[in-house]
């Protein structure tokens, strides 16, 4: 049986309220950074970015 | 992405500068293109994989010379002739112009030569209507990756009569991976392996350099075990396309025993001996999670008959001595002495003769949760034992009948082995004692590998996991760190909580993907298929059609070409609608992860070389899935139900006329009206013209 929509929302809610604020926003940030580099096979200097989002996020 | 129009420049058949305008209506989303067979609907199939990917399908010849032949043959010495193909399409709300173009010049020997190579150029209009070029941090060609992908290719720009290929079971992880990068689950594979990865590494290290000899001595630890994971996982890997090697082998050597005479009624016997063998193994799996499941349930209580004995002997000794039950409640008594009246109407004055006696009875009584306790106690042992029978009773049928499974297992395989001897016996001949050795070893190969060396490789990677995950954390409680290792430390912790959140995402999401693109699949397949098969995706994003027998669903071997042409299409068809449908979502929604998109169908041959069925309900659904259907057809392809079916989605209709060398000509009958379809070329040289057909 198979989750309605607002089950799988519902899910998701839970995951993200289990992280904190500055963890949630990290989170967010990866995802933009990842999305910017989807179209590359090897995507190039993304530890990079990644790692500047980190340091600007957790401080 | 949806397509408005697209100019070809004396590219392959088509001479000259021609424009072909597509449907672009939400209702008439469909754009049909007639032409006969050379006419270059494949040519034009690839004018959109070039200008997009700079890329050619496979069956598209001499993709090195794109240019018009007449019109490199008419240019002089040291003339330049440019082919370009240029599409107009809206993608997120913005209007884009790409061109793609290679510029072959004559020399004086009359020999081509390329002197500008494939360019391409993005432009889009901006707020104001002006064009501008598309800069950023990308170029055109990463730009337009980044709007559709190029290893989506396949699923969007095909050819109808080879798509049954992705029904093949080695077309899984071209399916896996379109999949994945469609509907955003790539997206958290990649963040995740960064994160774990080269991140995560860097940090380590930093924490290493800030805690001293304990920090480098978990550091040096970890990397081994990574090492050694790594190793596993490859391993597994390995494994498992080695089993689908073997099994496309297996295949491969029935399908030539199949033709061979005298076979045929062990074949048939083979194949339902195979069909009880897979219905057994899987019913001997469901009885040992059955029997998992009740030990799991009540087995702990058959360590505790003796415990259960022990307390029923001590409260029926307690009843037998009179101390249970307790006459009074101990609120009663005191209830008495605090109103000092006895319920015989004595006077109960404190320190009285009445009063001392009553109190005396507080001794025989417990507390209420005591009483309670004992109550319940006393009930629950006697369902216990009960529980304790009763499971007793349930594991032994299910071992009696795992056991009588085992055995027929066993029978099976006897029969299997003694089919395999006929089959491959020497009065056959010689090939299929060859063949039949060869089957014999890779079916006991495939045994190996999925019952002991997969299983044994799982098992390990996630001892080794676990392992890792103990390590992670001591690093991370490394004591004795300055405060540089303390926010390395705190970082890391950052990292390791986003990536199991992103982790537990993508599950959620494969999940609901597998559910949604199965659903759909199942309801178009569904209303299609005339056997009664059902299609499916499975775990691993393999498409397959199933049967039911005896309740459970076995996959079918052996489907027809058209079958699996439906099948695949059917595919396409769900995932682009699974891919619009979270696209809708997301725009309604600012704070939505999966972003999904609008991806149109171009599909030379649509209808390929399917019953009248089949085509009657491809043509049916076909335009309610995407939001955008281009289709090449030939005349033979365009029957009476295909375009009855799709006449009323039709925005946009064209003919391509073929201009022939020989004197042929005819004509096609569309909307009531003639089309010239071909025709004798008026100065010898072969070409095709886009002609747009009336709607009216």
């Amino acid at each position: 049986m198979s989750d309605t929509e607002s089950e799988r929302q519902l899910k998701l809610h839970n995951i993200l309220k289990e992280l904190d604020e500055e963890e949630r926003d990290l989170l967010s940030k990866v995802i933009k950074a990842e999305q910017q580099k989807l179209h590359m096979k090897q995507p190039r200097n993304i530890n990079e970015d990644l790692w500047k989002v980190l340091v600007e996020t957790i401080r | 992405m949806i397509f408005e129009q697209m100019t070809l420049c004396d590219f392959r058949q088509f001479a000259g500068k021609q424009t072909i305008h597509f449907a672009v209506d939400g209702r008439k989303n469909v754009t049909v293109i007639h032409g006969f067979n050379g006419s270059g609907k494949t040519a034009l199939l690839n004018a959109f994989t070039w200008v997009l990917y700079n890329d050619f399908s496979p069956d598209f010849e001499a993709s090195d010379r794109l240019e018009n032949e007449s019109a490199f043959s008419a240019l002089q010495p040291g003339e330049r002739l440019r082919t370009s193909v240029e599409v107009v399409f809206r993608d997120s709300e913005r209007k884009y112009t790409a061109e793609r173009f290679i510029e072959v010049e004559k020399d004086e020997n009359g020999t081509r030569r390329v002197v500008t190579p494939t360019s391409v150029s993005l432009l889009y209009v901006d707020e104001s209507g002006e064009q501008v070029e598309a800069k950023g941090p990308h170029n055109p060609d990463e730009t337009l990756q980044r709007m559709l992908p190029k290893r989506l290719c396949p699923f969007f720009f095909f050819n109808g009569e080879r798509i049954e290929r992705l029904a093949s079971a080695q077309a899984y992880q071209e399916i896996a991976a379109g999949v994945r990068t469609l509907l955003d689950i790539e997206l958290f594979d990649r963040a995740v392996s960064h994160l774990e990865g080269e991140l995560s590494r860097r940090l380590r290290q930093e924490i290493e350099s800030h805690t001293g000899d304990e920090g480098r001595r978990l550091l040096g630890e970890r990397a081994k075990i990574d090492e050694q994971l790594d190793d596993k996982v490859k391993e597994q890997e390995q494994h498992e396309r080695n089993v689908a090697a073997l099994e496309e082998e297996r295949d491969s050597i029935d399908a030539k025993l199949d033709t061979m005479s005298g076979l045929a009624l062990l074949l048939t016997q083979r194949k339902e001996a195979e069909k009880r063998e897979i219905e057994i193994k899987t019913g001997i799996r469901g009885r040992r999670q059955d029997l998992a499941r009740e030990i799991s349930r009540n087995g702990y209580l058959w360590l505790v008959p003796d415990v259960l004995d022990s307390a029923r002997a001590v409260l029926d000794s307690a009843r037998e001595r009179g101390k249970l039950p307790s006459m009074f409640r101990l609120q009663f008594i005191e209830d008495l002495l605090e109103s000092k009246r006895c319920i015989c109407g004595a006077d109960l004055a404190a320190g009285s003769n009445g009063y001392k006696q009553v109190e005396s009875l507080k001794s025989q009584t417990y507390s209420d949760e005591l009483q309670d306790a004992v109550n319940r106690t006393s009930g629950a042992i006697g369902i216990l034992k009960r529980r304790i029978e009763e499971s007793q009773t349930d594991v032994d049928r299910l071992q009696i009948l795992r056991d009588e499974l085992r055995t027929k297992k066993t029978e099976i395989e006897e029969e299997l082995s003694e089919l395999s001897n006929k089959i491959g016996d020497r009065e056959h001949g010689e090939d299929p004692v060859k063949l039949e050795n060869r089957r014999r070893k890779i079916e006991s190969e495939i045994v190996n590998l999925r019952e002991v060396r997969i299983p044994k490789a799982k098992s390990e990677a996630t001892d080794l996991r676990e392992k890792l995950q103990q390590l992670d954390r001591d690093i991370r409680n490394v004591e004795r760190a300055d405060a540089q290792g303390q926010l390395a430390q705190r970082r890391l912790a950052a990292v390791e909580n986003v990536t199991r959140a992103l982790s537990r995402i993508r599950q959620l999401r494969h999940a609901e993907l597998r559910d949604d693109l199965s659903h759909q699949l199942e309801d178009v397949w569904g209303r299609i298929a005339i056997k009664d098969y059902a299609a499916r995706l499975d775990n691993e994003f393999r498409l397959q059609l199933t049967k039911q027998i005896d309740g459970e669903a076995m996959p079918v071997r052996g489907a027809s070409t058209g079958e699996k042409q439906v099948l695949s299409l059917a595919f396409v068809g769900a995932l682009g609608a699974k891919a619009r449908d979270t696209y809708e979502k997301a725009k309604n929604s600012a704070t939505s992860i999966f972003r999904g998109g609008l991806y149109p169908l171009v599909i030379d041959s649509a209808f390929g070389n399917l019953e009248v069925e089949y085509r009657r309900e491809v043509a049916r659904w076909m335009p309610t899935l995407a939001p955008q259907v281009i289709i090449m057809v030939s005349e033979s392809q365009w029957r009476q139900e295909v375009e009855q079916e799709l006449l009323s989605r039709i925005g946009s209709e064209w003919v391509m006329r073929l201009e022939t060398t020989k004197n042929r000509s005819r004509s096609i009958s569309l909307r009531n009206r003639e089309y010239s379809y071909v025709m004798a070329s008026d100065d010898g040289a072969e070409r095709t013209t886009f002609v747009e057909v009336e709607i009216d």
